[in-house]
This record gives structure tokens, sequence and C-alpha cells, in this order.
């Protein structure tokens, strides 16, 4: 039945490229999963209607299905300019602009779409995890800017989580984490494996600083390095206060 | 205590006087390279060749990450848990002294006894 609708619409266009068929067969194709019949379908319609917000849109959420983004970007772009008030526009540049990380461009995007139908359930949620995501996003700064650049969190894999540590001038969080992350495995295995539990805390004393290792999280290991004459006790106390803001952090949901 | 083949009374000496201090259970003298034992004085249950293969490895990734945060190579390693320490100094010729006691063991007394070995055992 779909295939015989498909060929009448696929006619229809032949006979008149300026026919409206174009939207039902796309939505013909989408549904067969024939995205890129979709797009190409679309992107016909676009230059048969230049000026029509319709074929911007369509050729726009077609885009996405074949997961061009920056091309749907500017389509949906472009309607916005043909209808500043546009809805659909302000929706699909709301979700783009979240996609490529873009939160405050999505905010911006996704407040005026509501503001022009605020019943729209899918805007709403859209918004509701913008805001989250910035308010993630503004504690991980937050923490960060506590936590200095001698501090860092590193998840269970050796990757950064939070914080930096930059050594004059140049940044060695990625290798410090990797290596860290070897650490605290082999701290399990040899705590374990000794009947000593498990362990707290690793401190290190180097020729020319210090290092200390702890676990505030199940998950995370947070390693302070210092440079220079710090003293063990002190570390201590930094490391402390520093795997408190990490736990706080984490409790708020920003890691 | 259990001592060492091969190695003479003077330095098991060094390795009985740390191990008097106050908690320790055991100070191993290990070959980083391979984490196998040299010499050891420990009490009965400590499992050495455990203690050496455990601490090399991990003196060796702290190796690592003091150098690539560029702080120096580790000398001096103390690992703290629930039930105990695990403290370790670089020794010369590739060499990690370590020793395992509970938790009430004074670390910095013990570091001072693996450092007079470390001087003598060269």
């Amino acid at each position: 039945m779909s295939d015989e609708r498909i060929a009448e619409l696929v006619a229809e266009l032949e006979g008149n490229p300026a026919s409206t068929a174009a939207s039902r067969l796309v939505s013909l194709l989408l549904e067969r999963g024939d995205r890129v019949g979709a797009e190409l379908v679309a992107r016909r319609a676009v230059e048969q209607h230049p000026s029509a917000v319709w074929a911007r849109h369509m050729h726009a959420r077609t885009l996405v299905e074949v997961g061009r983004l920056q091309e749907a970007y500017l389509q949906w772009t472009e309607s916005l300019r043909l209808d500043p008030r546009d809805f659909e526009s302000r929706k699909g540049l709301g979700f783009l602009s979240f996609r490529g990380g873009d939160l405050d461009g999505a905010l911006d995007h996704l407040e005026i779409a509501l503001s022009v139908d605020p019943s729209d359930a899918g805007v709403v949620q859209a918004l509701k995890r913008v805001r989250s995501a910035i308010e993630r996003e503004e504690g991980q700064a937050a923490a960060a800017g506590q936590l200095g650049d001698e501090t860092l969190l590193v998840d269970a894999r050796g990757r950064p989580l939070l914080g930096s540590l930059i050594v004059d001038g140049i940044d060695c969080s990625a290798e410090v984490a990797a290596y860290s992350a070897g650490v605290a495995r082999e701290a399990t295995r040899a705590a374990r494996m000794l009947d000593l539990g498990e362990w707290r805390s690793i401190n290190v004393v180097t020729a020319d600083g210090k290092i200390h290792l702890s676990q505030p999280l199940d998950v995370a290991t947070l390693v302070l390095v210092r440079s220079g004459d710090v003293r063990a006790a002190q570390m201590e106390l930094l490391a402390q206060a520093a795997a408190q803001t990490v736990r706080e952090t984490w409790k708020g949901g920003a890691v | 205590m259990e001592g060492g083949c091969g190695v003479s009374a003077p330095y098991q000496e060094l390795l009985d006087n740390a191990t008097r201090v106050v908690g320790v259970k055991g100070v191993v003298i290990v070959d980083r390279r391979d984490g196998l034992v040299i010499t050891e004085a420990t009490m009965e249950g400590v499992r050495s060749t455990a203690v050496a293969a455990l601490a090399a490895s991990m003196f060796s990734q702290i190796g690592k990450v003091a150098e690539k945060a560029r702080v120096g190579a580790p000398e001096f390693v103390h690992l703290e848990a629930e039930n105990g320490v695990l403290l370790s100094v670089p020794g010369k010729n590739d060499t990690v002294l370590v020793a395992i006691g509970g938790p009430e063991l004074n670390v910095g007394l013990v570091r001072l006894e693996l450092l007079k070995i470390v001087e003598v055992f060269g």
C-alpha cells in the first residue's frame, strides 16, 4: 500500500515539481526508513519553494535524520529569517544547540519557543534538560575553581572528571589522570590481598614535592600534587578539604 | 622472624631492628624490576612474596604519576588502609624497601629505620 502511494506521489511530483505532495512523500519515506530518499525529496522541495518555511522545516528534519546537523542548523536559521516568530525553527535550533553543547543558545531558542506555545510538552521537557545541564555546568565550574590547578578528580578509567593539574604552564591532567587510575587499582589490589582492608590514602614524598591520593567517592580518585616544601600534615588537610568539595559537588549532581 | 638467605648479619640486624618498632609486621627488600624478595624479616603469617610483588608494582605506578606531574622521583610512599599500612622507600640498585604493619604503626619511625637500611644496604 505504502509502495503504491509512494509511486503515486513520485509521479505527481514528476508531473508538477512545485506540488506540495513532497511533504506527504517525505513522511512516507521516513516511515519506511528511507532517510536518504526523504532528504533528497525535501531538498528538491526547498529548491521549488525557497521562501516556504514548511519546506525549510522539512528539509531540516530530514537533515537531522541523516546526521547532517550543521546543514539542518542552517535550514532552520533560514526558516527563522523568513519568520522570526516561527515556533518549529526555534524548537529545532534549540535542539541542535543543545546537541552541540551550546547550552545558552539552546536556552534562548527554547524560551522563545515556549513563549510562542506554552503548552508544547516537548519544549517544556527540553527546557528542563537544558536548565539542569546549565546548573550542572555551573556546579562543575565552581568546584573546579575551588580545587584549583593542582588537584584532579579522576574516574576509574583514568579520565579527568574535575579540576586540573598545571605544572609550569603545562596541563598534565590527562597523563597524571591515566597513571593515577592505575595506582588506585594497584592500591585496591594490594590492600585487599594483604588483608589491610580498603585503602584510604596514599601519601608520596618525592624529590621535588608531594602527591596525595584518596577516594572520596567509590568511583573516583582524588589526586593532589604540590611541588616544593609542603608538609605531609598540610597535604592531608588540603586533601580533606578537596574531598569535601568533591563530595558536595557529587551530591549536587554536578559531576 | 624469618630471615632471607644469603644476607649477612649486619643487614639482618637492621631488618630485625626495623621490625621491632611497634606495629611493624615485616620488612622486605624487593627487586623493583621483577617484584621478587631479596631478603626479609617478617612475622609469621605475612606473605612476603605478595608484599614484594604488590609493593613493587605500586611503587612503579606511583613513579609514573610523579614523573608526569614533574615532581621528581618518589622517596617515600605511605599507603594507609583500614587495617594497616604499607610503607616503601627506594633502595639502591633498583630495590625497594617495604614495611607492612598495623594501623598503630609509627610511620615516621619506620621511615627512619628503612632509610638506615638503605644507607647500609647500598
